[in-house]
C-alpha cells in the first residue's frame, strides 16, 4: 500500500516491496476488504435520549437541499468502536430511519458517504451527495401528536388519508423539480434550492434511496418511481420486500436491508422471517446489501450479513452485500468494494471469517493507514476488568 | 488638516519589519519543510502486509 491506495497483491516472493515501506506481519491472519454500512446515522446521532445529540432530521417535510455531511461528528464515540470491527466506510443517511406513522415522511436530504477516520468530515469525506433520502409515508393508525408529544390511535380511514395527501405533495415537489429544471435561462427562475437539489436524481445520476417496509408502501414506492422518468430507485429498509421479490426483480430495485436481527413485524410470522428474506431476495435475483441504520449498532453489521448464511444466503454473497455490493451500488467500485491494485486501501486484518461473531479485527486500514484499535467499548471493558474485587 | 498621532506611527514603524521577518521565515520554512511532514498521518507512507491469506472479493476469485 503507498499513498493510501493498493499497490500490489501477490504471493510472497513474487512482490518486490516498496522502498521504505512498514512491514505488517500478519502470520495467520486474513485480509478482507473493509466492510461498508450502505445506510448508517454514525456521526449524526450519539445518545438517542438526549436531544442535543441527535442531529437526524431539520424541521419540515421536504429537504432536499441539506446535506447529511454538514452535520457528521467526526469525534462521535460510535465511529471508532464501529471501525474496530471492521466497517471503514458508510453511508450517512438524515431522516427518521426508525419513525413512527407519518411522522418524519418526506425528503429528509441527502446521503452522505464517509470513511470512518479523519480528525475534519472534509479529511473523511468520500461522496458529499450519494443519494437522495425519503422515508415514505406509512399507512399506519399510531400517529404522534405534536403538541402532546404522546402516540394516539386513529381510524384507518383517517391513516389512509393522511398517506394519501403525504404522497401526493411527495409528488407535487417532484413535479415542481421537473418544471423548475426544464426552464432553459436560469434567469427565467427565481433560485429555489430545493427543486435545485432533486436535478441530480431527475436525471437518474443520484439515486433515490427510498425507505419503506410494507408490502403496500413498496408496491406504491415502485409505481410512484416508475411514473417519473429517469429516477433511480434503491429500497431501504424492506421488511416486507420478500413479499415483493419478483416486482423488485423485474424492475432491477436493489435493496438495502436491516436491520434484519429483530423480531418479526407480524404476529403470525415464523420467528425466522426476517433471517430467511436476504437469502429469499437473491435466490429471487434481487441485488442484496445490507445496513444497521444508526449508530451504536453499525458494529454489529457483519453478524447481520452473517445471521443471513445461516437462512439461506450464500456466503460469498452475504460478503460482497457488505463489501463490493454497496460500493457497486453507489458508483464507488473503482475505488472501494474489492482488494484490488489501484483501489483505495481500505482493509481489514481479521483472525477468521468476518461474518463469525468469534472472530477478532485485529487492525484496520483506512485511506492505506493503519488506524487506532481504541475505542469506547474497549476502554469499558478494560475498565471493568480491572475492578477490585471484594 | 491631518493629523496623525506618533504613538500609532512608533507601533507601524515597530510592527512592519516584525511582520516582514515572520513572512519571510515562513517562506523559507515553507520551502525546506517536505509536505506533509508536520502532520502525524498523511497517508502517503507504504505498508507491506505479509503473511496474511488475501480474499479479494473480487467475483470468482479465490483467496491469495
Amino acid at each position: 500500500m503507498r499513498d493510501g491506495r493498493i499497490v500490489d497483491i501477490g504471493e510472497v516472493g513474487d512482490l518486490a516491496p516498496p522502498a521504505g515501506a512498514r512491514v505488517i506481519e500478519a502470520d495467520g491472519l486474513e485480509v478482507y476488504p473493509g466492510m461498508m454500512d450502505s445506510v448508517s446515522q454514525l456521526g449524526l446521532t450519539e445518545i438517542g435520549a438526549i436531544s442535543a445529540t441527535v442531529d437526524t432530521v431539520e424541521l419540515g417535510e421536504m429537504n432536499p437541499h441539506l446535506r447529511a455531511a454538514t452535520a457528521i461528528h467526526p469525534s462521535s464515540e460510535h465511529l471508532p468502536v464501529a471501525r474496530a470491527n471492521g466497517i471503514t466506510h458508510a453511508v450517512v443517511a438524515p431522516g427518521s430511519l426508525g419513525g413512527f406513522g407519518s411522522g418524519g415522511a418526506g425528503i429528509s436530504g441527502q446521503a452522505s458517504i464517509v470513511h470512518l477516520d479523519g480528525w475534519t468530515v472534509e479529511e473523511m469525506d468520500i461522496e458529499v451527495s450519494a443519494g437522495m433520502m425519503v422515508v415514505w409515508p406509512t399507512h399506519s393508525t399510531r400517529s404522534r401528536n405534536p403538541t402532546t408529544f404522546r402516540f394516539e390511535r386513529r381510524s384507518f380511514r383517517e391513516a389512509k388519508e393522511a398517506y394519501d395527501r403525504a404522497v401526493r405533495e411527495l409528488g407535487e415537489v417532484f413535479t415542481a423539480a421537473r418544471r423548475y429544471h426544464s426552464l432553459d435561462s436560469p434567469g427565467d427562475r427565481e433560485r429555489d434550492l430545493r427543486l435545485e437539489a432533486l436535478g441530480p436524481v431527475l436525471s437518474g445520476d443520484t439515486p433515490l434511496l427510498v425507505l419503506a417496509q410494507g408490502a403496500r408502501e413498496i408496491r406504491d414506492a415502485v409505481a410512484f418511481v416508475g411514473e417519473r422518468e429517469g429516477l433511480r430507485m434503491m429500497l431501504l429498509g424492506g421488511r416486507d420486500s420478500w413479499k415483493e421479490k419478483q416486482l423488485l426483480a423485474e424492475k432491477g430495485i436493489p435493496v438495502i436491508l436491516g436491520p434484519t436481527q429483530r423480531l418479526p413485524a407480524e404476529e403470525d410470522a415464523p420467528y425466522d422471517r426476517p433471517f430467511t428474506t436476504p437469502g429469499e431476495l437473491h435466490a429471487a435475483g434481487v441485488t442484496v446489501a445490507f445496513a444497521t441504520f444508526g449508530s451504536s449498532n453499525s458494529r454489529l453489521l457483519p453478524y447481520e450479513a452473517g445471521h443471513s448464511v445461516g437462512y439461506g444466503m450464500p456466503r460469498e454473497a452475504a460478503l460482497r452485500a457488505i463489501t463490493a455490493v454497496p460500493a457497486q451500488l453507489f458508483g464507488l467500485d473503482e475505488d472501494l468494494g474489492t482488494i484490488e491494485e489501484g483501489k483505495v486501501a481500505n482493509l481489514i486484518l481479521v483472525t477468521g471469517d468476518p461474518l463469525e461473531i468469534r472472530s477478532e479485527v485485529r487492525q484496520v486500514f483506512v485511506n492505506g493507514v493503519p488506524v487506532s484499535m481504541d475505542n469506547r467499548h474497549q476502554r469499558l471493558y478494560d475498565r471493568y476488568r480491572a475492578r477490585p474485587k471484594r | 488638516m491631518t493629523v496623525v498621532r506618533v504613538s500609532s506611527i512608533r507601533r507601524r514603524v515597530v510592527r512592519t519589519p516584525v511582520a516582514a521577518l515572520g513572512s519571510v521565515l515562513g517562506l523559507v520554512l515553507g520551502a525546506i519543510v517536505p509536505p506533509g511532514a508536520l502532520a502525524q498521518e498523511t497517508g502517503d507512507e507504504s505498508y507491506l502486509i505479509t503473511g496474511a491469506r488475501i480474499h479479494t472479493m473480487v467475483e470468482g476469485a479465490a483467496p491469495i
